[in-house]
């Protein structure tokens, strides 16, 4: 074991587990940590094996996590029924408690190469051809993922299954406007609206929760991988498609609402053709207008995770001073009406 | 009392001297982001005190308006933050100032305000799709 390792503790507990789960000898040949989430530690692990180097993430509760997010206990298990849909995500192994941290629950999962960064994904001149095909690769993904269905997967979460994902929507916002430190008329001006125009609701299904760009690999050849799937629930197609419109996702490329890729309308067309599914112009403008303020008022909660001295990081200071962004995007898509 | 440097250009200092003399030194990727996190806020404070209180005098004006019934301290913050609140309170409870042009106007020109100082590249124009 070299002796270079950041945390040469957890490198040799690693190489010991390896060895145990995979039934050979391996050897720890570098390891470090990634840059990750809020709500786990990521790191990267280079092995030596009897069939040559691999290289993996070794994923790990964080100490601490948000209100929606999900443990790696159960992110393992929605991984897995999203690989067996046949989503292009890095696979997962040996889930177990305690390896990094004692509680704490962690896997691996398999490297993938690509570009993850949202402003390389939609403007890199190397990705231009990636780019052509990238709308359609997520439409396929997202209706994918959105075949998992409580039905089939009774128990795939700890929380209860929400009989209406509209109404689970606006309760969970209702709360992080009732958490604020200060007033935000402009949040909850848009948010009365949100209830007074409710969509209907279709189907609930496995959705990622978090699927934007900036959350998947991206390499010349378009799509390698899906990631991040820390705010998966139980939701309903129309919520994804929103997410993925929200105009802080668009890096700079206004014109292509779709994640900076594709209009709206080409998008919901890639997505009937995959999933054989409609999804409404009106259910996607309510769910781009509650991402909107779903995302303004977690900015601005981030910032409180700094002032109360949880976080040290000075970006969640940044990101809180960007709420008004988001509150303006939600109030101008009012005006637009859809 | 000193005055001179003032705030905002103490802030301005700060902010061209982590832009111009530190950050091309880091060479830590993470770091060097960072760096460039802290000039921009630095840089954006500076501008916030600077308009501040004109912003401020803007807000209190188009709000007393709108809620005509509640009653204004003399302390501009503590004001802002009572009439805020009750606008939010009349909100919740449905009843909401009747004027809703009026009032949408007003939200969207304290969010204007806002990002004039704190992501002033931030395009604020109705048709961003074109």
């Amino acid at each position: 074991m070299p002796a270079s390792f950041q945390d040469p503790a957890l490198a040799g507990r690693v190489e010991a587990f390896l060895k145990a789960a995979r039934g050979e000898d391996v050897q720890v040949v570098a390891m470090a940590p990634l840059a990750g989430g809020a709500c786990q530690d990521m790191h990267r692990v280079e092995l030596q094996t009897s069939q040559g180097p691999v290289r993996l993430v070794l994923r790990s509760d964080a100490r601490r996590s948000l209100p929606a997010s999900i443990g790696r206990r159960e992110e393992f298990s929605v991984v897995e029924a999203a690989r067996a849909a046949g989503v292009p995500t890095p696979a997962v192994h040996h889930l177990s408690e305690g390896l990094v941290r004692p509680g704490a629950w962690a896997y691996f999962m398999d490297w993938v190469d690509g570009e993850a960064i949202g402003r390389r994904v939609v403007k890199a001149q190397e990705l231009s051809a990636a780019r052509k095909r990238l709308p359609t690769q997520l439409a396929q993904a997202l209706a994918r993922i959105h075949t998992v269905t409580p039905r089939a997967h009774p128990n795939l979460f700890l929380r209860p299954l929400p009989e209406r994902p509209v109404q689970g929507g606006l309760a969970f916002v209702r709360g992080m406007l009732e958490a604020l430190q200060e007033p935000h008329p402009e949040l909850e001006y848009v948010f009365q609206w949100l209830a007074a125009n409710t969509p209907h609701d279709a189907g609930v299904c496995l959705i990622h929760g978090d699927f934007r760009t900036g959350n998947f690999l991206v390499t010349q050849e378009g799509l390698a991988a899906v990631l991040d799937w820390e705010f998966a629930r139980w939701g309903t197609p129309a919520e994804d498609i929103g997410w993925l419109c929200v105009r802080d996702w668009r890096f700079g490329q206004n014109s292509l609402p779709a994640g900076g890729l594709a209009t709206r309308e080409a998008f919901l067309e890639a997505y009937a053709r995959a999933s054989g599914t409609e999804v409404s112009r009106r259910a996607l403008h309510w769910w781009e207008v509650m991402g909107n303020v779903r995302w303004a008022a977690g900015s601005i909660h981030q910032g409180e995770r700094y002032l109360s001295g949880e976080e040290s990081d000075l970006e969640y200071m940044a990101i809180a001073r960007r709420a008004p962004e988001m509150a303006w995007e939600a109030l101008r898509l009012l005006e637009r009406k859809g | 009392m000193q005055e001179r440097p003032e705030p905002r250009a103490v802030l301005e200092a700060l902010s061209r001297f982590l832009l111009e003399e530190l950050q091309p030194e880091v060479t830590d990727k993470r770091l060097a982001f960072r760096v460039l996190i802290a000039a921009h806020l630095a840089a954006t404070v500076a501008a916030e005190l600077q308009v501040r209180g004109t912003h401020a005098e803007a807000e209190l004006l188009r709000l007393s308006a709108l809620l005509p019934d509640v009653p204004v301290s003399s302390d501009v913050r503590v004001a802002l933050r009572d009439l805020n609140a009750a606008l939010v309170e009349r909100l919740v409870q449905g009843n909401p100032p009747e004027d809703d042009v009026a009032l949408r106007a007003h939200l969207r020109l304290t969010l204007a305000d806002a990002l004039s100082v704190f992501s002033p590249r931030f395009d604020t124009a109705l048709d961003i799709e074109g």
